[in-house]
């Protein structure tokens, strides 16, 4: 063996043994949960309150679609919600912001600090709501959005209450009509929305911040409804687009099909996130979920006046923990097994 | 001086027990058809997270740590003793068992039409029974609307007085899409002597722990209103599409709670205003 020789077969021994190892890894890491080896609790996906198709749909995915999806990065992060601090000092921190004197009382939901005017509720999860008593309930607000928004903006940002990663994305109104004459119609509160994208992903289900805005400028309602997070967060391997589309067809997630619909057509579909803050929750992760958006089909194949929408869990069955499903209370039973209403003599309306 | 003083607090207290009332205890009802495909041939999914929610909604009221007294479960329907008329007069269609009449307050999860979905006229609490435990409606359009399984708000009277019956009824939430929808004429003809029915005007979600909440803050003694908009704040919508989440009440009892609320309204139409708050719950766009 030459010299030549060696040095080349050396070189190709290393490079071979180097790719190997690499692969290897990248075999023996995909195949694990995620870098924390943990696993995820299951999202609590809410049910819509539509009907659903009684038999079951087909399923059509946009091609263009289909090969963005298999192009997203295999290992996108799941988030860990961190505690920015202990409760009590929280508590502290927030009565001094809306200065309340009060002291606090504990409950099952966390504690309520309440006086005269105002409450302010700092739920066990570190997420908190304010609440003020003397709310106008008769009187048209004469603030505009654009206002209700800097209102909303500077009250944030000077209690030190908006997450960097928190941006305002929309304006609602709490009107108040006259049910005999509805076009006697006022505007009473202004709720400005502020939502999370987390590297530039948007994140779903309850995440966000609501500040009303009252008739005179005051600040009516805030709802802090997001926790923070550990951001450099954890890579996970993501579940296939087949799984994806055999949970859709079992409505495993938030599904809003109609219930005509015999073919559902893709054509987005969206990597996003899906954090739940409500203030009972005790979800510790913020996960990636796929976002489908389409068209519903019916049997003639004339596409439904009412769009589609999904959002699946990411993440493959075997690294998510179950919910607890809890026992239901039986029914109360009643006297007899059926009942003929009356139907004579009811009045008109 | 001091007389006249007394006269006039008399004066007050006797003009504010006449308008308004303190309750000792009140009686909850709920009704709950949940099974809507396990059992039943409907085109809605099953139900099963609004089951929880009435659990939560019920037990919020009997914290175990603080011992609350003033509320009492007086029925619980469930899947296939859900009915219908659980939500119609007792009077008027001569139904003889518990139901709306028979409570103070009263909650409805399960789904919900529009005018016009499948054909049903009226806004309507839609159930897969027939007033039946074993009959169900069948599937399709026809079966969809049939009238035993809608409490629609043509023949919804709570709160009436008449046919031999006063009800009890004072307050109704519905976890049910489009029961409060605006589109129809006659969807507040259901305001006959309630005092407040809360709801939603386009199609909602159901996420179990909003009872929990719900029901918390009204043990707590807020006002209903409030508690059913901030319950609606804190859980509603995880979709493209805003939720309209609605409140309608006669004037006199929009500041009611639990505990403390006003004299009877008269029926809609009669000497009592009535208006509806509508608040916009948007989505994460």
């Amino acid at each position: 063996m030459t010299k030549k020789h060696f040095i080349f077969i050396t070189t190709a021994v290393v490079f071979f043994l180097t790719l190997y190892l690499y692969e290897g890894k990248k075999v023996i890491f995909s195949n694990s949960a995620n870098s924390a080896n943990e696993k995820l609790t299951q999202i609590n996906f809410p049910e819509v309150g539509g009907g659903v198709p009684h038999e079951e749909f087909q399923v059509e995915l946009d091609k263009v679609e289909m090969e963005k999806v298999r192009k997203i990065n295999s290992e996108p992060s799941y988030f860990k919600h961190t505690s920015d601090s202990q409760i009590e000092d929280k508590v502290a921190k927030l009565k001094e912001a809306f200065n309340i004197q009060a002291s606090g009382t504990k409950n099952e939901l966390g504690t309520k600090i309440e006086d005269e005017k105002q409450y302010l509720e700092v739920f066990n999860n570190g997420v908190f709501h304010y609440h003020n008593k003397h709310r106008n309930e008769s009187i048209s607000i004469d603030v505009t959005d654009e206002k209700a928004k800097e209102i909303a903006t500077d009250f944030l940002k000077k209690n030190n209450l908006l997450p960097n990663d928190f941006t305002i994305t929309s304006v609602a109104h709490e009107t108040l009509t006259n049910a005999k004459n509805p076009n006697d119609k006022k505007v009473l509160r202004k709720e400005v929305y502020f939502n999370r994208l987390l590297n530039g992903t948007k994140v779903y289900g309850i995440s966000r911040i609501i500040v009303s805005i009252g008739d005179k400028g005051q600040i009516d309602t805030v709802f802090s409804l997001n926790r923070p997070i550990d951001p450099k967060g954890n890579p996970i391997k993501l579940k296939s687009i087949d799984n994806v589309i055999d949970d859709l067809k079992k409505l495993k997630g938030t599904v809003n099909i109609h219930s005509d619909s015999r073919k559902v057509k893709i054509n987005k579909i969206e990597l996003s996130y899906w954090e739940d803050s409500t203030p009972t929750s005790t979800q510790e992760f913020i996960q990636p979920v796929y976002h489908l958006k389409g068209d519903n089909i019916d049997e003639k194949g004339i596409t439904i006046n009412s769009s589609f929408e999904a959002f699946i869990s990411a993440i493959p069955d075997e690294f998510i923990t179950p919910a607890i499903v809890p026992e239901l209370k039986p029914s109360d039973k009643k006297p007899d097994t059926s009942f003929e209403k009356n139907t004579v003599n009811i009045p008109k309306k | 001086m001091f007389p006249k003083k007394l006269l006039i607090s008399s004066v007050l207290t006797a003009v504010l027990s006449i308008s308004s009332v303190n309750a000792a205890t009140i009686d909850l009802g709920a009704t709950n058809p949940a099974g809507y495909q396990k059992y039943g041939n409907c085109a809605h999914e099953d139900r099963y997270s609004g089951a929880v929610y009435t659990d939560k909604f019920i037990n919020g009221f009997f914290d175990p740590v603080l011992n609350y007294w003033y509320a009492n479960k007086k029925f619980l329907y469930r899947d296939n003793n859900s009915w219908e008329t659980d939500l119609l007069h007792s009077g008027m269609y001569k139904i003889g068992y518990d139901n709306v009449d028979s409570v103070d307050f009263m909650v409805f999860t399960g789904h919900g039409y529009g005018p016009g979905g499948h054909g049903v006229t009226y806004n309507s609490n839609h159930f897969y029974t027939m007033n039946s435990s074993s009959l169900f409606h069948p599937s399709g359009d026809e079966g969809e609307r049939e009238d035993n399984a809608n409490a629609d708000s043509n023949e919804i009277w709570w709160g009436y007085e008449g046919y031999n019956v006063s009800p009890k009824t004072k307050w109704v939430s519905t976890y049910s899409c489009n029961f409060l929808n605006d589109s129809n004429p006659k969807w507040a003809s259901i305001m006959q002597g309630v005092h407040m029915v809360t709801g939603f005007g386009n199609v909602m979600y159901m996420y179990s722990d909003e009872g929990t909440y719900y029901s918390t803050q009204l043990r707590q003694n807020a006002k209903i209103k409030d508690a059913f908009f901030n319950a609606a704040r804190a859980y509603q919508i995880h979709s493209a599409d805003p939720v309209i989440a609605r409140v309608l009440a006669a004037d006199i009892s929009k500041d009611d709670t639990i505990q403390n609320y006003s004299r009877k309204p008269a029926p809609i139409g009669g000497s009592d205003e009535y208006y509806y708050w509508s608040l916009t719950v948007q989505p994460s766009n």
